[in-house]
């Protein structure tokens, strides 16, 4: 499984060469930019690629070890199982088209793909990272570098947002440092290697006291009700690639938390407080459907529905830590698809909506008329990406909420029929987005250009649309990687 | 003979799918995948005869997906085949002239496909697949003039209905499959669903099959196009439904079917009624769809799914040619309504004759294929000796012939001008090949179910009644008036029993306004947490004006710095940099806290 070559450090270094590579030739011009960023990030999703081929396995693999601060057990440790190879894989994904997408109307071109760039070695980092300290340090370069892109390149009041998304998630990160250090003093070994963790989690009251300094964490970092005020926020005023990375990735550092750090490292407190994450969770999933039901800026209302679906996910995996063997392993391998679902879905959302943003002078739906008489490539993609964020089968979402669900029912069966009908509500907001403004003839008062698509837009979307369809239709191609690891997973 | 059966699903959906990335108005591609797939489906069938083909692909968690082509299956993806393939000749005369060629063909085509992977799926994933892409489909089709406000809303209606008896589905569908233990579809079971997960299918059936009380999505459908409507009704989305029942068949319990032949029986009756004051040639049509599933799930109630079977084969092509005969009367006279078509029969004298041929054969008259299929269901219920059911079936065939002869009267009787309706051959092969299995097909029929493993009941009594109460229905139907009744009862009939506004006003609106409030909440607990915020800087002693020093401090810095790099860096303004101080003073705080907390552990 190990071959010579260190594939996860290239994969997680291209980005970073590229945005060295971007400041040094900072003055080249916009085209030099653009090419440098899609080589990079195209370079960085080839071998994430070339490393599936060469096949992930159960445990760790690909493992790579240098050591780093001895005295504290810190070390360079980078290693990949199914689970975070679908994360890597998701990352690379929309990176690649987020830069695609935003090589023509950005300005202050080559510090904006650096900063893209920076952001994808940052994420790639937080995945592949098998030493807490070495995650924790990427985990905060992720924020940092969000919050320039929110900050720098934001819509109207973006600073007050981008300040906001930034304290917000930093108080989550103080948690997360508490909870990282009660981790590193339990093993007793006094070491940072995240598999020794694994091997011999926290139990009882220190077990339970870590478990909730991950829970507030994560919870704010996903989001989930009641810690989401500042996505909705952070959402609006981002730029439409910023928003495509931060809900199709950034939010998935929360998910993952939930995986590797609360179910893995402290199992029996989760188990223990397992019920409180449900209700927290059917909570997010009704609240999320029914607050993006009242919104009426497009972006806004897709924002929400991040807590809806994350809702579905955090489920899935409380299901896991209260029975692993039976309807666990269902429940995980759907929150773990729902993951890499949610990222290409999502991402795809949030481009569109910024494609319409360029096209009109509103992102107000009561504004916004026959859009698809208007551009109906683009609408013909935002119609299949919204179908797909509600659920509709043969799409991304369905298998993972499926076996959400299915997982689910044996224990929880209430909380799979509330949920349910948080699927209903999606569904009939979505409708309703569709009826108004993408249904109906043209209103040409607030559509600037009448061109659909162009090259760039379309080469970031069709990856995403083919991945959206193949995961519905063929779920075994994502999800044998992750039902491999989840099957060897001892809790 | 596997690549055989793929193409029979494969072949619409390529055709949608090339349809859709050329942006084309062509029929071609969608009539050459529907044919490749009729002809798929016919060797298959005559194939399968031989032994059952099962085909597996894909997979969940290495549980691969199945395609299971049985006797049944081909059957039934044969006449789905057959009547989408007239439909589909139909509608290039149809659309020739219409708007939303692009929109129209691409979506029908994945439509049949996903009907075609409905029937022939042997697993519940691909199953719930198809169920709701067939949803997705028909919302697409009959929002196909979304210029119009009936068109936007009645998709909308469409699948949203559908969508919430879909909770149902699924939760059945879980406990089918953690009692099976496998993805698999059961088509045999010794061990029968508990009362509850039956009840949770049944919901599913009945927002599909339309059936009493989630039936009005039926007629606001009718705003798509006729061909559209002749393919809902008859072989495909409706038809799933009642194709679920008869699958689920084994595995309910007697409780459970006491309810299904409950619901049916309502069905029959209140639709029924729906049709007969219905003064719109399509609305009748609808409501008259929801009555017949209403037999085939008093059928299925009753214990005879062999008899169900037999009226949605019979259904299936008879509801198809009424459709696309109202269709010739509607472009011709640009309406639906009673009053437009008025003695239209007898200016398009052949579309009438095929009308009347497939209405009388609905209505249950011999020789035609609705004669033996209503038999059926008929003896079915004369089987179970309840007498309240065979009452019902006897009152609900007296109905279809009551509102089939309203319908041939009101065409037949007045006068109308002469039209021209365009490529009309088109429209003629299309209803010729159907109406031909609604003459000819009621021989082999009772062959057919036999032959894919049901009991075809028969009586000799409900023959008698059965043709009686027919007849009935049509004399009394051609002389049958609104007026004979009070005006408001026959409107509220006519809107489908809409009780206290509708599911707008007991659904819709309560759901809007409490996702007003929690917008209104989730803005309060923004404003708490600003609040927080602010509350934490004063609390954090730093005053303003030391704030403000350090912040001036720390941008001169940052100038210092821009200056001596002289790169002509382009931050909008120097506020970035006051973020950057807030930034770092915060994350000191933190550091600062966080120490302190370290040598307290």
């Amino acid at each position: 499984m190990n071959t010579s070559i260190p594939l996860l450090s290239i994969i997680l270094f291209l980005p970073l060469a590229g945005a060295i590579l971007l400041t040094i030739f900072r003055t080249a011009g916009p085209k030099i930019a653009n090419l440098i960023a899609v080589i990079f990030s195209f370079l960085s999703l080839a071998a994430t690629i070339f490393l599936g081929i060469e096949g992930i396995g159960e445990g760790f693999s690909h493992i790579e070890e240098v050591s780093w601060i001895p005295s504290l057990g810190a070390a360079y440790r980078l290693g990949v199982d199914g689970i975070s190879y679908i994360a890597v894989l998701l990352t690379t994904v929309l990176f690649m088209s987020s830069i695609t997408f935003s090589t023509k109307t950005i300005a202050r071109k080559s510090e904006y793909m650096a900063l893209f760039l920076l952001l994808e070695t940052a994420c790639l980092g937080v995945f592949m990272s098998l030493d807490l300290l070495l995650f924790y340090i990427f985990f905060e370069i992720t924020l940092v570098g969000m919050y320039f892109i929110i900050a720098g390149w934001g819509h109207g009041d973006a600073k007050k947002a981008a300040l906001m998304f930034f304290i917000y998630t930093l108080v989550g990160s103080l948690a997360l440092l508490l909870a990282l250090l009660g981790l590193y003093l339990n093993t007793g070994s006094e070491t940072f290697d995240m598999r020794e963790i694994i091997a011999n989690p926290a139990t009882g009251w220190m077990g339970s006291a870590i478990f909730w300094g991950l829970l507030i964490a994560f919870a704010i970092k996903t989001p989930l009700f009641p810690f989401h005020s500042w996505l909705p926020l952070a959402h609006t005023k981002a730029p439409a690639a910023g928003s495509a990375i931060l809900a199709g990735i950034l939010l998935k550092l929360g998910a993952y938390g939930f995986i590797r750090f609360m179910l893995q490292m402290t199992p029996e407190a989760f188990e223990r407080y397992a019920w409180i994450v449900i209700i927290i969770a059917v909570i997010s999933v009704v609240y999320g459907a029914l607050v993006a039901m009242a919104q009426t800026d497009i972006k806004r209302m897709v924002a929400y529905t991040s807590i809806n679906h994350m809702g579905y996910l955090a489920f899935g995996v409380a299901i896991a830590a209260l029975d692993y063997e039976a309807s666990g392993i269902r429940a995980l391998d759907g929150a773990s698809l729902q993951i890499f679902s949610h990222g290409m879905v999502t991402g795809l959302l949030f481009l569109l909506c910024g494609s319409i943003q360029d096209r009109t002078t509103t992102r107000e739906m009561p504004a916004l008329k026959g859009l698809l008489k208007a551009y109906p490539l683009l609408s013909g993609f935002f119609v299949l990406a919204a179908f797909a964020s509600l659920g509709l089968p043969g799409l991304a979402h369905f298998p993972a909420e499926f076996q959400i669900f299915l997982g689910g029912y044996q224990i929880y069966p209430w909380a799979v029929g509330i949920m349910l009908v948080g699927l209903v509500i999606t569904s009939a907001m979505y409708l309703r987005a569709i009826q108004g403004s993408f249904m109906g003839s043209m209103d040409a008062s607030v559509l600037q250009k009448i061109k659909d698509l162009n090259t760039g837009e379309l080469l970031a979307f069709i990856p995403l649309v083919i991945l959206i369809i193949m995961v519905g239709i063929f779920p075994d191609t994502i999800l044998s990687f992750i039902h491999e690891t989840t099957k060897a997973i001892k809790l | 003979m596997e690549i055989l059966l793929t193409a029979i699903i494969i072949s619409p959906l390529i055709a949608a799918i090339a349809g859709y990335a050329f942006r084309s108005k062509s029929a071609w591609p969608h009539l050459a995948g529907s044919g490749i797939s009729l002809l798929g489906a016919v060797y298959i069938t005559l194939e399968v005869g031989k032994e059952e083909i099962v085909l597996n692909y894909a997979g969940l968690n290495g549980e691969a997906f199945k395609l299971l082509a049985s006797f049944e299956s081909s059957l039934l993806s044969l006449v789905v085949a057959f009547v989408a393939f007239a439909i589909f000749i139909y509608a290039k005369g149809y659309m020739h002239e219409e708007n939303g060629k692009k929109w129209f063909w691409p979506a029908i085509s994945l439509f049949v496909a996903a009907m075609q992977l409905l029937v022939l799926t042997a697993d519940w994933f691909m199953f719930i697949t198809a169920w709701e892409v067939m949803a997705f489909a028909s919302f697409l089709l009959i929002g196909t003039w979304h210029e119009e406000k009936n068109a936007r809303t009645g998709a909308v209606k469409a699948f949203l209905q559908t969508r919430v008896a879909d909770i149902g589905l699924y939760i059945g569908i879980f406990l089918v499959i953690s009692q099976h233990g496998s993805l698999e579809i059961p088509f045999e079971g010794e061990e029968k669903l508990s009362l509850f997960a039956s009840l949770c299918l049944l919901l599913a059936v009945m927002g599909k099959s339309a059936q009493v009380p989630l039936q009005s999505w039926l007629s606001a459908a009718m705003a798509g196009p006729t061909p559209v409507s002749a393919l809902l009704h008859s072989a495909t989305m409706v038809g799933a439904g009642a194709l679920l029942l008869i699958r689920i068949f084994p595995l309910l319990p007697e409780t459970a079917l006491s309810y299904v032949a409950i619901l049916g029986s309502a069905t029959i009756l209140l639709t029924g009624l729906t049709a007969i004051f219905s003064s719109d040639i399509k609305k009748m049509l609808a409501a008259s769809t929801s009555s017949q599933f209403g037999f085939m799930l008093l059928a299925v109630g009753l214990g005879f799914p062999g008899a169900a079977l037999g009226h949605w084969l019979a259904h299936a092509f008879m509801k198809s040619s009424l459709f696309l005969g109202a269709g010739v009367f509607q472009h011709a006279y640009e309406g639906t309504n009673y009053k437009k078509l008025k003695g239209g029969g007898k200016r398009f004298t052949y579309v009438f004759i095929t009308f009347a041929i497939a209405g009388i054969s609905l209505a249950g008259i011999p020789p035609m294929i609705g004669y033996f299929s209503k038999d059926g269901i008929l003896a079915s219920s004369f089987k179970s000796s309840e007498i309240a059911y065979i009452i019902i079936a006897l009152t609900g065939a007296f109905f279809t012939g009551i509102y089939i002869a309203k319908a041939l009267n009101r065409l037949w009787n007045g006068h109308a001008e002469e039209k021209t309706v365009p490529k009309k051959l088109w429209l003629l092969v299309g209803v010729t090949a159907l109406v031909a299995v609604v003459l000819g097909g009621g021989f082999i029929l009772e062959k057919l179910v036999k032959t894919a493993g049901y009991e075809f009941p028969k009586d000799k009594i409900s023959k008698i009644l059965g043709l009686t109460v027919a007849v009935l229905g049509l004399v009394s139907g051609w002389f049958f008036r609104n007026s004979w009744f009070p005006k408001s009862a026959s409107a509220w009939i006519q809107k489908n029993y809409k009780v206290a506004g509708g599911y707008r006003q007991l659904i819709a609106m309560p759901v809007l306004k409490i996702a007003g409030w929690a917008y209104s909440f989730d803005r309060i607990l923004l404003g708490f947490v600003q609040g927080i915020g602010n509350t934490g800087i004063k609390f954090s002693g730093i005053n303003s004006s030391f704030d403000h020093h350090l912040l001036e401090g720390v941008k001169n810095i940052g100038k210092g710095i821009k200056q001596a790099g002289g790169a002509g860096r382009k931050w909008q303004s120097g506020l970035v940099h006051k973020e950057l101080a807030i930034t770092i003073g915060v994350m000191l705080v933190l550091l600062l806290i966080l120490t302190a907390s370290i040598f307290t552990i």
